[in-house]
């Protein structure tokens, strides 16, 4: 049996975030049982209530996995998502909430390795956290 | 309409530090467009307030709820029966809304979650800018359109100060002098000689200085 | 740690799939200044649609002139275009208007109209749209140099063959590509250069060197590229503040690297003895072309959609509205031949099949009674797929239970045009938008149940 922790929701494009899920998926690279993912037919669709809702509900982080800026297939889907990634960003820190628990993560279709990583860079991030505190 | 911007998260926090269980109350007007109390934000705060006082150890309950306008009496029926169980209500309308929900429920606290700033429009989307300052004395027509009171730092209504430099306020190189923007629209309307005539002291009376403003319309009047 | 226990929420198939017939006129507008046009008009005229070639020019012939600005045109090439222009001219279902120029358009797949003026000012349906203007490249060179050049004049000269390679005349040994300068990043500028660069190094043993702030990798294809260019022993460097040029007969770039280092341990490099610095040029928009764009809300970036899916060469952001030639990248001849031939049959997949079954429940849907019109979805759309009009039951300054009978503006989603991205569900303050086969509920369903 897997662990419960981190609980990392991943919002996922269906363009890129997905295809890379899959793809990290199909090369065997190890992702955390925990990680709770939800395909979105694009980036822009993270909306902050989702992010904030995610984080409510008891997520550990939240990792928005879109195209690469200039590849949104509606234009500013990504830069959107980014934007409110930012601003949700300042609110945490505001509430006394660590802001590094949304990332805003650019993955290309066919790199499920990048994907993996990104995901395993912020599991240690969360590590690191909880053994200062 | 009315633009307002939310309060910063410590002050909602430190208002609601002694409620166990609140109202969260959007308004679906002005605040909802100005995207700073609709039903979106309703929901995203919720979930900041819900968060910040689970992990602080001290967990809060928040209904959430967003009402058609909270200026209006006869709204505040949607409010009533979540207002018995709660022990306040944080509002997210304007200053306005606060206020009726202080009003229509007396025995509890009604607490402001926005700052209520000025009346204004979308220049662009997502930049708000001030035009009227509700002075109750209009003067437009003298001056190409472009308000003096509002948009003018100092509210000069003779033409510019001083301070007016290359068609910027001398507040600060962001802001456009009024005055300059009043000059460049009467020339354009052939209207300059408007500016000869001298407008006179503005009676404020009709503005703040005559205390609270009050509209009776006899022929409105059910 | 395991890869099979994640618990996935998947986009929903629609579960009844309610298919809305709409019918679609065969009827399409080609305003162009660029053979790429004439490309496409012959094609969707020769699929028996009817289309209108919209140009600037005295007659036809006159853009076959613009080729040359372009590309260098052998007799071979010349002919190929003669009987283009040939067949353009004498098919039935292409009407011409000459000397005409586009000031604007509106509207949305089935129903476009183009502002023309020229002879006549009148406005032009079509139902779809297939667009190629010029663009004007400017080289910002750092001083005048005949060894510094544009991408596009550099593979003018490729064209000539390998001995007339530097404009100086001598051979080419050593060359420099230098992008990113300036703002805007553009993917095509590191694809040409990854491509050339290799090509020159495997063929000719130039030693090449790529100057970048960030090389665009992000599609499928560019990585094996980037791979094989590395291999082939192309340098490939990362600079963050502009290089330093220098020099007269021989040409040196000066600037930090920070590929291999950190951010704040750069190494400074010198490229020294260069025969050849080739620079991303910067792209001026032709006027009509930034009018169509902006009636149709298109915007420049919309105009270049580079979808992670190669095959939709022609695509805009925008249904039924494609481009080729300039108005999209930069290209060789015989890649912007392919690419109007992509665009003009991806436009026959939006035009020419009469009726189309368009599935109404993969759309956005507003609902009416919460709307507070207050335009951001409006705003926001990629599609332009939403209006605000006169049909809504209420806006919010009618009361609960009156709604019978008023009719008030309120947001309204095309349902033709609306690709299902959900931008506008995420943006609305009123929560008054939702993906019918996507609600909210699923998402926030999915949370509470697996956190
Ligand atoms: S003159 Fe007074 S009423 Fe008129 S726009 Fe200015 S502040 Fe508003
Ligand atoms: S610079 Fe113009 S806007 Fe600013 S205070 Fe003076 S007159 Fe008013
Ligand atoms: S974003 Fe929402 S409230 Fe605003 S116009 Fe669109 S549907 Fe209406
Ligand atoms: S879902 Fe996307 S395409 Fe459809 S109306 Fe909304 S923003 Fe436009």
């Amino acid at each position: 049996m897997g662990s419960e922790k981190p609980k990392i929701v991943a919002f996922c494009c269906e363009e890129s975030g997905m295809p890379a899920y899959e793809h990290a998926k199909s090369l065997g690279l190890p992702l955390p049982d925990a990680l709770k993912v939800i395909a979105l037919p694009c980036g822009g669709k993270a909306e902050t209530g989702y992010i904030m809702k995610a984080l409510d509900e008891g997520a550990d982080a939240v990792m928005i996995f879109a195209c690469y800026e200039g590849n949104c297939k509606y234009v500013q889907g990504n830069i959107r998502a980014k934007k409110r990634v930012d601003y949700l960003k300042t609110r945490l820190e505001s509430l006394g909430i660590l802001p590094e628990k949304i990332a805003f993560c650019p993955v290309a279709p066919a790199s499920g390795a990048r994907f993996a990583e990104m995901v395993q860079e912020e599991v240690q991030a969360l590590d690191s956290r909880e053994n200062k505190s | 309409m009315i633009i307002a911007e939310q309060k910063p998260m410590e002050e909602i926090l430190e208002m609601l530090a002694p409620y166990k269980k609140i109202l969260l109350a959007g308004c679906g007007a002005c605040v909802t467009v100005c995207q700073a109390g609709g039903e979106k934000e309703v929901g995203v705060l919720a979930s900041q307030i819900r968060l910040a006082r689970k992990d602080a150890g001290n967990p809060i309950e928040v209904l959430e709820m967003t009402m058609t306008r909270q200026c209006e009496p006869e709204f505040m029926e949607e409010a009533e029966d979540a207002m018995k169980e709660v022990d306040a209500v944080l509002s997210i309308a304007c200053g306005i809304g606060v206020q009726l929900m202080a009003k229509t429920f007396f025995d509890k606290p009604a607490l402001p979650g926005l700052n209520t700033t000025f009346l204004g429009f979308p220049e662009e989307h997502g930049v708000f800018t001030e035009r009227c300052a509700a002075c109750g004395n209009c003067v437009l027509h003298l001056t190409g359109g472009i308000c003096p009171i509002a948009r003018c730092s100092k509210s000069l209504l003779n033409g510019p100060c001083g301070g007016s430099q290359d068609g910027k306020c001398e507040i600060s190189p962001d802001v456009e002098c009024a005055w300059q923007l009043i000059y460049d629209r009467l020339k354009a309307l052939g209207q300059l000689e408007n500016l000869e005539n001298i407008i006179p002291p503005k009676k404020w009376i009709t503005s703040r200085d005559g205390g609270p403003r009050k509209i009776v319309r006899e022929d409105l009047r059910i | 740690m395991s890869t099979q226990m994640n618990s996935v929420l998947r986009l929903p198939e629609s579960l009844t799939p309610e298919i809305q017939e709409i019918s679609i006129a065969p009827v399409v507008a080609v305003p162009t200044d660029h053979p790429a046009g004439l490309i496409m008009a012959d094609y969707l005229a020769s699929m028996g649609l009817k289309v209108t070639l919209i140009h600037p020019f005295e007659t036809v012939g006159a853009i076959l002139e613009t080729l040359n600005e372009e590309f260098v045109i052998d007799s071979a090439v010349e002919e190929r275009f003669l009987a283009l222009i040939a067949r353009v001219e004498e098919n039935k279902n292409i009407s011409v208007l000459n000397n005409t120029r586009v000031s604007g358009g509106k509207g949305w797949w089935g129903d476009f109209s183009l502002l023309v003026d020229g002879e006549k000012e009148e406005a032009l349906k079509a139902s779809g749209i297939a667009f190629a203007y010029r663009k004007q490249a400017v080289v910002k060179k750092p001083f005048e140099n005949d060894a510094i050049i544009g991408f596009r004049e550099f593979s003018a000269l490729l064209l000539k063959g390998k001995e007339s390679i530097t404009p100086t005349g001598k051979a080419l040994q050593k060359l420099a590509f230098v992008l990113d300068l300036g703002k805007r990043d553009e993917k095509w500028a590191s694809m040409t250069a990854i491509k050339l660069g290799t090509y020159l190094k495997k063929a000719f043993g130039v030693q090449v060197s790529i100057l970048c702030r960030e090389l665009k990798v992000s599609s499928d294809g560019m990585e094996k590229a980037y791979r094989e260019a590395r291999e082939a022993g192309v340098i490939i460097y990362k600079y963050l503040d502009e290089p330093q040029f220098e020099g007269g007969a021989s040409l040196s770039i000066n600037f930090r690297d920070t590929s291999f280092m950190s951010d704040d341990n750069p190494l400074d490099v010198s490229l020294e003895g260069l025969d050849l610095v080739v620079l991303q040029e910067s792209f001026v928009t032709a006027e009509d072309e930034k009018a169509l764009l902006d009636g149709l809300h298109i915007g420049l970036e919309g105009a270049y959609v580079a979808p992670n899916n190669p095959q939709f060469a022609g695509r805009t952001s925008r249904k039924g509205v494609v481009a080729a030639g300039n108005s999209r990248l930069p290209e060789t001849l015989a890649d912007m031949e392919t690419t109007a031939l992509a665009a003009a049959e991806e436009l026959y997949q939006w035009t020419g099949n009469g009726t189309y079954g368009i599935d109404v429940q993969r759309v956005a849907e507003v609902d009416p009674s919460k709307c507070a019109t207050c335009l951001t979805c409006y705003r926001i759309c990629p599609h332009h797929s939403i209006r605000i009009e006169p049909y809504g039951e209420r806006n919010v300054y009618i009361t609960k239970g009156e709604k019978e009978g008023a009719t008030w503006e309120a947001a309204r989603v095309l349902v033709e045009t609306c690709d299902g991205c959900g931008l506008c569900v995420s943006e609305c303050p009123a929560k008054a938008i939702q993906l019918i086969y996507y609600p909210d509920m699923d998402v926030y369903g999915f949370l509470k149940e697996n956190l």
